[in-house]
Formats: C-alpha cells, structure tokens, sequence
C-alpha cells in the first residue's frame, strides 16, 4: 500500500487550498523538526523489537480541518481508522494524532510482536501495542516540539479512538486550528506500513510555533 | 526520608485505585509502593520504599526503559508500555504460577520539591483480558474455518445439482425429438432404426446416471451391499472391456489390454468390481483424445511393492476389521471351496483366458485350517493408463471426491456427473482395496492404479 504525495492539481480539483503559505524555509525547518522526532520514536522503536525498523516522512503539508477530512476521506473512504492521540496544552495547544488504515495498524502490530498476521481486525491486546507505538512515535515528535519552545506543557493520557474521518475530527473547532499533516511511513524489511501522523494546533499557538521555527530556521 | 513520608501522605489515595501503582524518582528510588503492588508482589513497602528499582529489576536500567523515562523525569508526554511488547513490568506472579500480564502507563507528576519531575507507574492486570482476547481469536478462526468448508460444501452441492439437472435433461431431448418424428409414421426403416438406437441409447445413458445416484446415495448412507464371493479380475476387466470398447472404436481410441493369467482371485462384489474397472475405462475413454491410447494391465504386486502409508482404505481393510474378515473368509471359504475352485478356474482360465464361470463351485471343501494362516499381504494390481487430457496437480488430490470435476466448465465439455471416480474409491474400498491416481499434470495423460488383496485361499 503507498499514497502518492496528492499534487496541487488534485488539491485544487476538491477545492482544497492550503491555509496559510508557509515559505519553503518554514516547511523545511517544520519537516525538519518533525524528523528529528521521528527518528528518535525510530530507535527506540528498534530497541524494543530488535531489528530495524525505518520511520520516514516524506512531506508535510498544512491544512484546515475541512480541508483535512476531504483529504482523508479522498485517501481512505469512509472506512474506519485506527488513532491514537495525545492532547497537549501549554504555550501551545491542540492535539498530536497519528492516524492509520486499521488493516495497516493491524500489520504493523502483527510485525512487531511477531505474531501471526491472522485476521485483520484488532482486539484490546493489540489495541494495548498500537496504542504504545503511536505514542512512541507522537512523543518523539511532541518531545523535539517541546525543546523547541523550551517551555513546560501539560499533557493527557494518550488516547485511542477508531471512527470514520468524519467523526475523529468533528469535536475540533475547526475556524481556530491549522492542521499540519505529515504523512508517516513506517518500513520493516520487505513489507511498508504507512501511517499519517497529524498534528493539530489552535491558530494562534501555531503563529507562535511558526515563529519558534523562524528562530531556528 | 522526610521526601519518604512526604509522599505517604502526598500520594496515599493511590492505595485506594485498583491499579498497580509505583512513584518513581529521577535516580529510580521507589518514593511510593500502592497496596494493590505489595498484594501482586508479595513485597511489602517497608521492604521497597527508598530502595531503587533497577537493583531488584535490572531492566529498568535498560536503554528502552531508561531513555522513556527520561523523557518522564522532564515532564515530557507519558509513555505506555503495552501487554504485548512488555508483559511484566513489575514481575508479580498470580496464585496459578503464572505472571501477570501487565499494561503500563507512566505518567510525569511534579516533583514534591525543586522543579523535577517523578514517575507514576500506573499498572493494570491484563491477565485476564489477554487470554480472553486469545480464546476468543481461536474460536473464531476455528468457526471461520468451518463456516468456509460449509459454503463450501455448499458450493460443490449447488454446482451439483445444476449439473444433475443438466445431465438429466439432455438424454431427454433426443428421446423426445426422435419421439415425436416417429409419431409422424413418415420414417425410411433406417431413420426408424436410428430413431430406436438413440433413443435406446439415451434411455440407457439416463438410467445409467440414476443407478450412479442411487450408488452414491447408498454409500453415503452406508447402506450398499456387496454379494461376497471369489472373483478372478480378468474376467472382470474382459466384461467391462466389452461395454466400452464401442465408445471407443467411435474415438478411434487403442486399447491395449494385458492380462497376466497367473494372478490370484480376490474375493469381492464381481459386478461391483465390473463397475469399478467400468468406470475407469470409461474415464480414460470420455478423457482421451481421438487417436489416443488406453493401456489395461492386470498384474500381481507383494506387500512391499504397495502404495506408501497413508493410502485411502489401506488402514481399514488390515486393521479394526480384519478379524471380521478373516471371519467371513473363512465362511465363505467353506462355503466354496476355495482351494479347488481356484485350481479349477486356473485350468478353465488357461484353456480359454478371458472367460470363466462365476457360479460358485459345489465341490467338496478344503480344510479351512490349512489356508489362509498369514494376513493377505500380496495384491492384484489393475492400472489404466490413458494419453488423455491428465490432471492438474491442483486438482489431484480431489478427484476421488464426490460431485468433482476439475471445473464446471469441464461438466459441460465432457459431460457426466463427476461421480465414476468417487464411486470407484468407495468400492474399492469396501473390498479393503486402494485406488490411486498419478498424473504429471495437464495434457500428460492419467494413471489410475488399483490394488485389491488377494484371496489367500486361492493358493492353496
């Protein structure tokens, strides 16, 4: 399974436009710090199952909500996805997401614990495991996030939630938050698991984040 | 200690959830032990509290424990340790011997004092749920499994019937149409002739494909019967011979039969086993190609010549039901006269090969003592073997079964009920015979190979 990066011609075709321009510099520092985060949730990711595991992402983009879940339901249909989700408050606030296909969230815990593929769903047990992987691979992120602003934040339990695109991102407000999307692929020998990891932010936190990367861009 | 006592008060509501509970400083000194652990751990806190958990649980020192609570110690995001990638973060058996299974969340708390931050282990009993989650996928993927041979069986049985239907209308439109042409009374005594052959002919097909129904329905019911007696299978094989060499001559078809005179009589059903080299030659003849070549030998094989282990019915003819047998051998053993009936169908057989009287004989009786000491351990051995269309490995191991042909399509093409074979098999084995089918694949012609034991009577 692999997602083309969707090109802007076929942004356009839905009428999707992206929220806020960012400058190349500003993608590139934001996909930058993302990485970073990645990478780490990579190793520690490797140590715990013992044999290497590549963690990419191979672009970012920015969105509104709306915008969001017409992407999403362009990708995935209706069909259910698998997330878990960590909020956060602070000098920023919203919501970290890393969202998969739940096939492909079944794959990749049946990789990881070395279990027979067997059948596609997912039970409580291999909630518990995709549960701690996406929470490895959000607090990288959120941790590289956090040295970044070099302030205290507060943050809840991790959460996991499977339901339509429609309903995952109802509860947001969506006239206040940017979303930034970074499509997250995970790659384990032969086989490629992808997920996408989604970061919410509230408008203004995320001016704030903006000039936070224009620091260190 | 003050921090110590600090924290017994601070966090004493942690004795009150049902959930494992640890409070963890910076340098992994335990600042808190909730009852629910000293109840799984069997550690009391007086034993725990300011010792340091790496020094009774090493892997807590370990990169991946120690790099996810670092980032804890900082007030970073919490972190979970699942059931399935880490079963026993605090090891604590269960009264049955085995480990709890546990799924842990941390999460970081300010520190009571100064601006660090503490651990709180927070631990649930998945024990339980896991085995629950396992069951649960087991039955499943067991009534998944049976559900998939119902549909499938469903399958065949739908398929089946289109095809019974099928079958039996077809004889029915030349028996109509030849009918109705002769109610004109307008036929040339050659069309009337043809007119009684095909419809002749056709009766006898339908009647044919109702008397194999009837057989399968028997079998199935376990309630077909076969007539013991002794039986010499060239004989056999002659008579079936006979109802199929017409077919084919039609086709053009060689059929080569070779017939070792010298081989032992078996005791079975005769015109079952008529049926069961019938329905191989009919096989080969409706699988084969005009201008194609039929072989039929008949030869003797000892034991160790026989199919490897494993073969259908091999296992029920020497095993639950050999003494039976040999109980029945040796009625029917007095019942013939199997010594001098053997004697006497080896003269007639040499004089005139192909032809022997199936009466049994009235004559005077061996001694039943004197034959048939040893278990029957040598076989006849009947094989055709056709230059026809072969089977595909895909479908070898199939074709002994019921309602089978390699396709739907092929019914159409070849006709018939796909139910010679399966008949053949069951009849064989009834006699406490084999029947085995070799192929090396599509367009590589088939050998079917049966094997029924040799009367031992029939030596002497």
């Amino acid at each position: 399974m692999s997602y083309a990066k969707p090109s802007d011609k076929f942004l356009a075709s839905r009428g999707i436009s992206l929220v806020k321009q960012l400058t190349v510099d500003q993608i590139d520092a934001l996909k930058e710090l993302i990485n970073i985060g990645v990478g780490r949730a990579a190793s520690l990711l490797n140590e715990m199952v013992g044999f290497p595991i590549c963690l990419e992402i191979p672009f970012i983009q920015v969105f509104t909500v709306e915008d969001l879940q017409q992407e999403l339901i362009a990708r995935f249909n209706s069909n259910y996805l698998a997330t878990v989700r960590l909020e956060f408050s602070g000098s920023i606030n919203g919501s970290a997401e890393l969202v998969f296909p739940t096939e492909s969230a079944s794959t990749l815990v049946s990789i990881l614990t070395g279990e027979d593929l067997g059948s596609p769903d997912l039970d409580a047990v291999k909630i518990g495991t995709l549960t701690e992987v996406g929470n490895i691979v959000i607090n990288g992120v959120i941790g590289s996030l956090g040295n970044l602003l070099k302030q205290r934040m507060n943050y809840l339990i991790p959460t996991y939630t499977e339901d339509t695109v429609e309903n995952l991102f109802a509860a947001v407000e969506p006239d206040d938050s940017t979303i930034v999307l970074a499509q997250a692929s995970f790659t384990i020998e032969q086989l490629q698991v992808i997920g996408d990891l989604i970061f919410i932010f509230e408008l203004q936190t995320f001016d704030q984040l903006i000039a936070a990367i224009e620091e260190v861009a | 200690m003050e921090q110590l006592k600090q924290a017994q008060q601070k966090f004493s509501i942690l004795d009150q959830v049902p959930l494992g509970a640890c409070i963890l400083r910076s340098d992994l000194t335990i600042l808190f032990w909730n009852s629910c652990l000293e109840e799984w751990t069997k550690l009391s806190r007086a034993e725990m509290l300011g010792t340091c958990i790496g020094d009774r649980y090493p892997h807590f020192r370990q990169a991946q424990y120690a790099n996810r609570l670092q980032q804890i110690f900082q007030g970073g995001p919490p972190t979970i340790f699942s059931s399935q990638l880490h079963k026993h973060v605090i090891p604590a058996s269960l009264p049955q011997g085995q480990m709890r299974i546990q799924h842990t969340t941390v999460t970081s708390l300010p520190a009571l004092e100064g601006d660090e931050f503490y651990a709180l282990l927070s631990i649930q009993d998945v024990t339980d749920l896991t085995f629950r989650v396992q069951e649960y996928r087991q039955m499943r993927d067991r009534a998944l499994a049976a559900q998939e041979i119902a549909e499938q069986a469903n399958r065949v049985k739908d398929e089946f019937l289109a095809i019974v239907s099928h079958e039996l209308r077809s004889p029915l439109n030349p028996i109509l149409g030849w009918s109705r042409l002769l109610r004109t009374k307008q036929l040339d005594p050659a069309t009337f002739d043809r007119a009684l052959d095909t419809i002749e002919r056709n009766a006898k097909l339908q009647a044919q494909l109702i008397e194999d129904l009837l057989d399968v329905s028997r079998i199935l019911r376990g309630k077909l019967k076969l007539n013991w007696e002794i039986v010499d299978l060239a004989n056999t094989i002659t008579s079936a011979l006979d109802t199929v060499v017409l077919a084919a001559e039609a086709k053009s078809i060689q059929i080569e039969l070779s017939l070792n005179p010298n081989v032992g009589l078996v005791r079975g059903d005769s015109s079952r086993l008529q049926q069961v080299v019938w329905n191989l030659l009919s096989n080969a003849v409706k699988f084969t190609p005009s201008g194609g070549q039929i072989e039929i030998s008949l030869t003797e094989v000892g034991s160790r010549e026989r199919f490897g282990a494993g073969s259908r019915g091999e296992k029920r003819a020497e095993g639950a039901e050999g003494d039976k047998e040999d109980k029945e051998d040796k009625e029917d053993r007095e019942r013939f006269g199997a010594g001098s009936r053997v004697r006497e169908l080896r003269e007639r057989r040499e004089q005139q090969p192909l032809t022997v009287n199936r009466q049994p004989s009235s004559r005077s009786v061996a001694p039943a003592s004197t034959v048939n000491q040893l278990p029957t351990t040598n076989y006849t051995q009947i094989q055709v073997i056709d230059t026809g269309k072969g089977i595909s490995a895909d479908f070898l191991p199939y074709i002994f079964e019921y309602f089978r042909q390699a396709d739907s399509s092929m019914t159409r093409a070849y006709g018939g009920l796909g139910l010679g074979l399966a008949i053949a098999r069951q009849l064989v084995e009834l006699h406490g015979g084999t029947i085995r089918a070799e192929s090396h694949g599509e367009g590589m012609g088939t050998t079917l190979t049966v094997q029924l034991p040799i009367y031992e009577g029939s030596r002497e």
